[in-house]
């Protein structure tokens, strides 16, 4: 069984919590052993690096100094389950290593509060996690659900492939497809994978966000998807929450339930929707439940 | 502070400009750029954008200041890093946009699409230094009440919908992070003083 220091990010606390909960519900099941870095802060998230990149670096790297904390040597794997998250701590961790100068800044600023980041981190997604580390026959030999009726869009969004991944394709990524599969379910063509489900946009500028929302929406209806399948709670938050805004800007109605990929997992482990905050979602994914046997 | 639109710039190209800018860590980049416009194909809000990707690029070279820094383009970029992966000359574009976005913002260059984006960024900040970690509806409400409050109002429906299933946290809970990051922030502030 692999250790990871758990990430799980501010939006896992409030409009991600189905999140939240679908992992906890799952990990121990496959096998993932999630130790919660403690006290962690933000990651800064995109926001922050308009406002300026070595205090929002420094910011970030307080978590990783954490992390380092709970082993003597070698690399520590930190597990992050919003795609945000992921990409800031990755890019901290890797730009640290291309730049030492920038490194000697960080630990400047965190030496202010005790810490010291030392180098020592790798981050990965929880998506990459579930995939990757968890044995393909430990997974299938507990699946007792069947989900073949149920026809899914495997959603990465950007920031979990870009700018820097170590697991799958930047552009077009095939393993959440396959992993989707291998959970037993139908994968709809959904060549909009990886486009921008418009972020922060959703609070600057909303009419471009619906259009770009409306863009992945139709895409999955198009190809007869039942659900939309994310990895990230601000791309499930704004694809769930403005149906009716990227309707209108498409002339069309939808009404596509958007679930994070651990719910999809924990249906198909047989474990009850209302313990995987299933029902929590705006839009309803009763009739996508209702083809699952 | 130029606050201008669309063709009546008063800036004439300037060196300097270009010089500062090669001088920023990253800002070298734009030396390599051969002006292909493949970041202009692949940005999603490309049409929205009074200058494209590409075309900033040239005009940073050019030196023209208050055309780039006053352009809608720096601020229409979402952060999705398709350009960033795509550049034939493996130029860092998402990095290298947000230097302007912070030389913009502390130059006090404005239009309407960044007065919101900058009043986020600044909000955002301020809360993670005040909570440890981000408080969304503290943040929107803060947000907008520097914007427009009557914008809040089309929210309504989901705030509603999101306390209703628990997923609003009401009240700020100041995390037990906020006094360490208090201090990182405050040590980044004094360095960034002592620098030149």
């Amino acid at each position: 069984m692999t250790k990871y220091s758990y990430y799980p990010g501010c939006s896992l606390d409030a409009t991600g919590k189905p999140y939240r909960t679908s992992v906890a519900a799952t990990a121990p099941a496959l096998g993932v052993e999630l130790r919660e870095i403690e006290d962690w802060n933000c990651c800064g998230a995109t926001a922050y690096m308009s406002y300026d990149h070595v205090e929002a670096f420094s910011v970030a790297s307080r978590n990783l100094a954490l992390a380092e904390k709970t082993s003597e040597n070698g690399d520590v794997q930190i597990a992050a389950p919003c795609s945000a998250c992921f990409a800031v701590l990755n890019n901290a961790v890797h730009y640290m290593a291309e730049d030492p100068k920038l490194m000697e800044r960080v630990n400047d600023a965190l030496g202010a509060a005790g810490y010291r980041y030392a180098g020592r981190a790798k981050v990965r997604h929880l998506l990459d996690v579930y995939v990757n580390d968890v044995p393909e026959d430990l997974l299938t030999s507990k699946i007792v659900k069947d989900l073949g009726m149920v026809r899914l869009a495997p959603y990465y969004g950007c920031q979990i492939v870009r700018p820097k991944n170590d697991f799958d394709n930047y552009d077009q990524p095939t393993k959440f497809d396959g992993y989707l599969k291998l959970l037993g379910a139908q994968v709809a063509y959904y060549p909009v994978k990886t486009k921008c489900c418009a972020g922060t946009f959703i609070t600057t500028q909303p009419e471009i966000a619906a259009r770009m929302i409306g863009l992945l929406l139709k895409a999955a209806k198009d190809h007869g998807a039942d659900a939309i399948v994310t990895c990230c709670p601000l791309c499930q938050f704004n694809l769930d929450n403005f149906q009716k805004e990227a309707g209108d800007y498409y002339n069309e109605e939808f009404n596509i339930p958007v679930l994070y990929f651990t719910q999809v997992v924990g249906l198909a482990l047989g474990i009850p929707p209302g313990e995987l905050d299933v029902d929590k979602h705006r839009v309803s994914a009763d009739a996508m439940l209702a083809k699952i046997i | 502070m130029a606050e201008v639109s669309k063709g009546i710039w008063r800036d004439t190209p300037d060196l300097g400009f270009l010089n500062e800018i090669l001088a920023m860590p990253g800002g070298e980049a734009v030396a390599a750029c051969i002006q292909c416009g493949t970041c202009s194909g692949t940005c999603p809000t490309a049409r929205e954008m009074d200058f494209t990707p590409r075309e900033i690029m040239a005009l940073v070279r050019a030196g023209y200041r208050d055309r780039a820094l006053s352009s809608n383009m720096i601020w229409m970029c979402a952060s999705c890093y398709a350009c960033y992966v795509k550049c034939p000359k493996e130029i860092k574009l998402t990095d290298f946009f947000y230097k302007l976005k912070q030389l913009a913002m502390r130059e006090g260059y404005a239009n309407p699409a960044s007065k919101r984006a900058q009043v986020l960024a600044r909000k955002f900040a301020g809360n993670i230094r005040w909570l440890g970690r981000s408080n969304e509806m503290w943040l929107l409400l803060k947000y907008f009440l520097s914007t427009n409050l009557f914008d809040a109002l089309k929210y309504t429906g989901m705030g509603l919908s999101l306390l209703r299933t628990g997923r609003l946290e009401l009240w700020p809970k100041k995390s037990k992070s906020a006094s360490d990051v208090g201090k990182i922030v405050d040590r980044c502030r004094e360095g960034a003083a002592m620098r030149p």
